[in-house]
């Protein structure tokens, strides 16, 4: 039983001890959401004070609309609110800059006004304005995306992924539009003759992405252990953002430059999913990337280079896609094959243990029962002897007395097989001092050992913990062991003594008795072996083997080594860390 | 002087052990008569059929544990719902050959029981229990 020390199960250092960011992602969201009230104020400041830099930065370049700067404003006051967990205000907020967008895209797809783009001001600035006042149609849809992002609620997998996703696209919405800027590509950020994204706007909306994706991550972290699972999120993040980052690469480069082939880092990145299979679908997704962009993308080579290094971008795509899916299917089968040989681990000693259990049933049923014949032999013997004292001769109680000596014999074969069937059974660990053990088994051997003249050396012996009656019985076998199997006219001399390692108790009794052929030492253990005629040493040959059996209890080992001289010497370990599982 | 018992009844599915435990009895001249079942179902009959009045009803029942078709404890069930002036005047002994923890536990739960008795019964272990708990026969 381990106790832990306080502070680990205190729930309040919990939460901020068990995840470490390189990045400290609140403080990114707090400040990203400041950075786009203030892009919004000034923008609208901008437009009120007739102020051309702020609403436009150069005059060749399309304004940012009123309308864009308040939903910057609105974006960035819901990721505030977000972030402080006001969770009604941020989603209110957020579906109000939402409705802006939606409005503004109904207005372009079904061509009528609604009277949103100049509701709040006229525009007196138009360049490349395809309808003064109306926000660009890729501005309005990160608006609705930005709202999505805000929008979805809950800590499921399922919620985390989508929050994590939406917030990429805001990212790579600004972020094509801005490398349109940086290439002179105007396709990037301006969507046929229609009204073009401002360049503050796509900064605005890489802030944003950056802003969500670190609030989100954030708390996705706070649940640390669904890191993990989470994992496939994170994935599908990067890639989306990289899709559309050589997505908006390829469109700013002339058809014919290879940049297709890049896509291949996107499907690479599948290398890091769990699920099987998903590889298959980040290449169809990057195929039809490479479609469009074939589309899309300026003119360049002859048509038939083009096909060419379309073709076998696709080609390598869906080579890498295929061998990313035969590494992901061999761990899986790894990781099946590993789950089903635990179970069969399982199943297996379940099956010994049920088996241990039934034969120590059986032994301990058969051994009663064997009790029963044997004592109504003797009984009847008994009896046998009272009614017919009279007419027995010297040869017929001879006889007698030999039946009843082999049922006491068979009597006491049984009862020590019945004792060994219960060493460990329904016992428990204690703290044992061993020198008390010995003391005890002195005292019971007290007679032994007096009419054998024997001496006893006991070293101070540990306190170890353990099964008390069953190393009782131990160490009085191997003491019984020592004195009985003496030689003649030598008296017996019996030493005990400990020593350990770091993980183990050693103990070694020492005899000066007949001693054990080297080549028995192994025989000696097994249950009924006996090595010397009954006439000679009496005993069961059970003793040694019950030794070993509690030795084993005890997680150790016991052997035998002849002493130098002569004798021998029984030497056994026990765990120190012994519980009660084994 | 008659002697202080005037019944005592064996139950063992082992008629040679009934045999050796009838002699012990007979033995000890402590009881007029003793009788022996190796069913534990005929025994049960003997007891329903004999009331206190019919002086059949033995004082002391030996009752072994292990028995083909009703065992002893099974006895002890059926024997419980017995009217009381049919149970033994009234003492009830489990017959063992070593004590199973596992029985010393069950038995502990019945009051009818009034304790185990270790197999061989001999003329001196039923004097010891005549003394123990029936001095007032």
């Amino acid at each position: 039983m381990t106790i832990f020390p306080k502070a680990q199960i205190d729930p309040t250092t919990k939460m901020s001890s068990s995840y470490k960011t390189i990045v400290p992602l609140k403080p990114v969201a707090l400040s990203t959401s400041i950075v786009l009230i203030v892009l919004g104020v000034l923008v609208i400041l901008g437009w009120l004070a007739k102020i051309p830099a702020l609403v436009q930065i150069h005059h060749s370049f399309v304004p940012m609309q009123f309308n864009t700067a308040l939903g910057f404003l609105l974006v960035g006051a819901a990721l505030l609110n977000v972030v402080l967990e006001n969770r009604k205000l941020a989603t209110g907020l957020a579906i109000v800059a939402g409705l802006v967008g939606m409005i503004t895209l109904i207005q372009y797809i079904f061509n009528v006004d609604l009277g949103l783009d100049e509701f709040f001001m006229k525009h007196d600035i138009t360049t490349k304005t395809s309808h003064p006042g109306r926000m660009a149609p890729n501005t309005a849809l990160s608006f609705l995306t930005c709202a999505i992002a805000v929008g979805i609620t809950g800590k499921t997998e399922v919620a985390i992924r989508m929050k994590v996703l939406v917030s990429a696209m805001v990212f790579a919405l600004g972020f094509i539009a801005f490398t349109g800027y940086l290439l002179g590509v105007e396709s990037t950020y301006g969507w046929g003759n229609l009204t073009r994204m401002a360049l503050h706007t796509s900064l605005g909306f890489l802030v944003a992405g950056i802003g969500f994706s670190a609030v989100y991550w954030n708390s996705a972290l706070e649940l640390i252990d669904q890191v993990r699972r989470n994992r496939n999120a994170w994935t599908d993040g990067y890639a989306v953002v990289l899709t559309l980052m050589v997505f908006s690469a390829d469109l700013s480069m002339p058809l014919g430059i290879a940049t297709g082939i890049m896509y291949v880092i996107v499907v690479l990145i599948a290398f890091n999913l769990t699920r099987r299979g998903q590889s298959y679908w980040y290449a169809t997704v990057v195929t039809a990337f490479i479609a469009l962009g074939y589309q899309l993308s300026p003119e360049g080579a002859e048509s038939w280079i083009v096909m060419v290094n379309r073709g076998m971008s696709v080609i390598v795509v869906w080579i890498v896609a295929t061998l990313i899916n035969r590494v992901k299917q061999s761990e899986a089968d790894i990781l099946e094959a590993n789950a089903s040989l635990e179970a069969r681990v399982a199943e297996r000693t379940e099956t010994l243990q049920e088996m241990n259990a039934e034969m120590s049933r059986i032994v301990y049923v058969t051994s009663h029962d064997l009790q029963e014949p044997l004592r109504t032999t003797k009984g009847v013997v008994d009896i046998f002897i009272e009614d017919f004292q009279d007419k027995l001769d010297e040869t017929s109680e001879r006889y007698l007395h030999m039946i009843t000596s082999s049922v006491d014999r068979m009597s006491a074969l049984v009862s020590s097989l019945l004792d060994y069937s219960r060493i460990g059974q329904k016992k428990v660990i204690t703290e044992v001092d061993l020198n008390e053990v010995v003391a005890g088994v002195q005292e019971s051997l007290a007679a032994s050992i007096e009419m054998g003249n024997a001496t006893i050396n006991v070293a101070d012996l540990p306190t170890i913990r353990g099964f008390e009656s069953d190393l009782g019985l131990l160490f009085q076998n191997l003491i019984g062991n020592a004195i009985k199997f003496r030689r003649p006219d030598i008296d017996p001399v019996v030493t005990i003594s400990s020593s350990e390692n770091s993980e183990y108790w050693k103990f070694e009794v020492c005899d000066n008795g007949i001693g054990i052929e080297v080549e028995n030492r192994e025989e000696i253990f097994k249950i009924f072996t006996r090595l010397h005629l009954k006439k000679e040493f009496e005993g069961t040959g059970i003793g040694l083997a019950h030794c070993k059996k509690i030795v084993e209890l005890h997680n150790g080992e016991i052997s035998m080594v002849p002493a130098t001289t002569f004798g021998s010497i029984f030497k056994f370990t026990i765990l120190k860390k012994l519980t009660s599982d084994e | 002087m008659s002697k202080p018992l005037d019944l005592i009844m064996l139950i063992d599915d082992d008629e040679y052990t009934n045999f050796i435990h009838e002699r012990a009895v007979e033995k000890s001249g402590l009881c007029e008569k003793v009788i022996s079942f190796d069913k534990a179902k005929e025994a049960l009959t003997y007891l329903q059929e004999h009331s206190e009045k019919a002086a059949g009803v033995p004082q002391l029942i030996f009752l072994d544990i292990n028995m083909p078709v009703m065992n002893g404890w099974q006895f002890i069930e059926e024997y419980k719902r017995l009217p009381p002036e049919r149970k033994a005047k009234r003492l009830l002994f489990m017959l063992t050959t070593s004590l199973n923890p596992d029985d010393e536990a069950r038995a502990k739960e019945i009051g009818e029981m009034a304790g185990f008795f270790r197999k061989p019964l001999t003329p001196d272990g039923l004097k010891g229990i005549v003394d123990q708990y029936l001095k007032d026969f």
